[in-house]
């Protein structure tokens, strides 16, 4: 059956990046997966109806930052899994690649629970750049916000990033 | 330029993935602003960190369940399917109804057909020919 044969290349071709980019948006391993199951249910349920208007992984990135930023805010509201320092200085469960040291893994683990911490419009536009590789016009379409918008959260993002990334180098 | 300038160039920069300072102005800046300096050094620094940044590997179980949410059994059936079955709901109790008349006498039959088919056309519309055309609501 099409859809079906179209569902199955989907997950082929977007599942490890739909799961790269809930886990950024999200910093914890339980919650990407949950969310990388809620997107493709929601393409799972919505790719008959689906116009190819937009492009197909628009669509797909829409979804995906909209499952996310969803449960960014039930986080927020339940206060379980606080989205601050804290929660980025966690260890992570990430297996790293074997060439990298100790220091370099830890460094890489806080950097991807900083990117957590972010608030959402700037977590979107920084995984969405740096993930997905992104230009602003892209990243303006899935967001639906302007081209300039995208700019000032990617820049804002950055700096957030590169300030609490040397605060955290002063006090291990 | 100024302090300002300087540094949201220096993200429009590394925004089109270049990371030498190829503009004379920003150069002389960042010889003379050692703030400027440091802080594009900062920028620079979390740009590769965040461009080498490895991604989580997805784990298995989770690919095999969203791989399995593609099985064609779990697709919905075709669409005639339940509408014959919701068809047939309604016709056997619609014919078990049109037997009904024979109970009345004759003159009062044609009212009671007439309700009858009044009913069951309603029915038909709306339970069967609608959602069939305009797709079920449930759906
Ligand atoms: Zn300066």
């Amino acid at each position: 059956m099409a859809k079906a044969d179209e569902f199955n290349k989907l997950v082929e071709d977007y599942a490890q990046g739909v799961y790269t980019h809930a886990h950024r948006m999200l910093g914890s391993r339980e919650e990407a997966e949950e969310a990388a199951q809620d997107v493709f249910l929601r393409i799972h349920r919505s790719l008959a109806g689906f116009q190819g208007r937009a492009k197909i992984s628009t669509w797909i990135w829409r979804i995906t930052t909209n499952v996310c930023l969803t449960r960014r805010e039930v986080q927020r509201k339940s206060m379980t899994v606080p989205l601050d320092e804290e929660a980025a200085a966690r260890v992570s469960d990430e297996s790293p690649g074997p060439e990298c040291s100790f220091i370099i893994r830890e460094e890489r683990d806080r950097l991807g629970r900083l990117i957590a911490s972010l608030p959402d419009r700037e977590a979107a536009a920084i995984t969405l750049f740096y993930m997905e590789g992104m230009d602003y016009k892209e990243i303006a379409r899935i967001l639906d916000i302007p081209a300039g918008s995208v700019a000032t959260a990617l820049h804002r993002g950055r700096e957030r990033l590169a300030g609490r990334l040397s605060d955290m180098k002063e006090r291990p | 330029m100024n302090c300002d300038e300087f540094r949201e160039r220096c993200h429009v920069l590394i925004d089109a993935r270049k990371s030498e300072l190829t503009d004379e102005e920003m150069r002389a800046h960042a010889g003379a602003c050692q703030d400027c300096a440091d802080f594009r050094r900062e920028l620079m620094a979390i740009d590769v960190a965040l461009r080498e940044l490895p991604a989580p590997v997805i784990p298995a179980p989770l690919l095999d369940s969203i791989r399995s949410m593609g099985q064609p059994e779990v697709f919905p059936p075709p669409a005639w399917r339940p509408d014959i079955v919701r068809a047939a709901r309604y016709l056997i109790p619609g014919l078990l109804l049109w037997g009904v008349q024979w109970a009345f006498p004759e003159d009062l039959r044609p009212f009671f057909l007439a309700a009858i088919t009044f009913t069951g056309g309603y029915i038909l519309v709306s339970r069967i020919v609608r959602p069939w055309v305009f797709g079920s609501p449930e759906l």
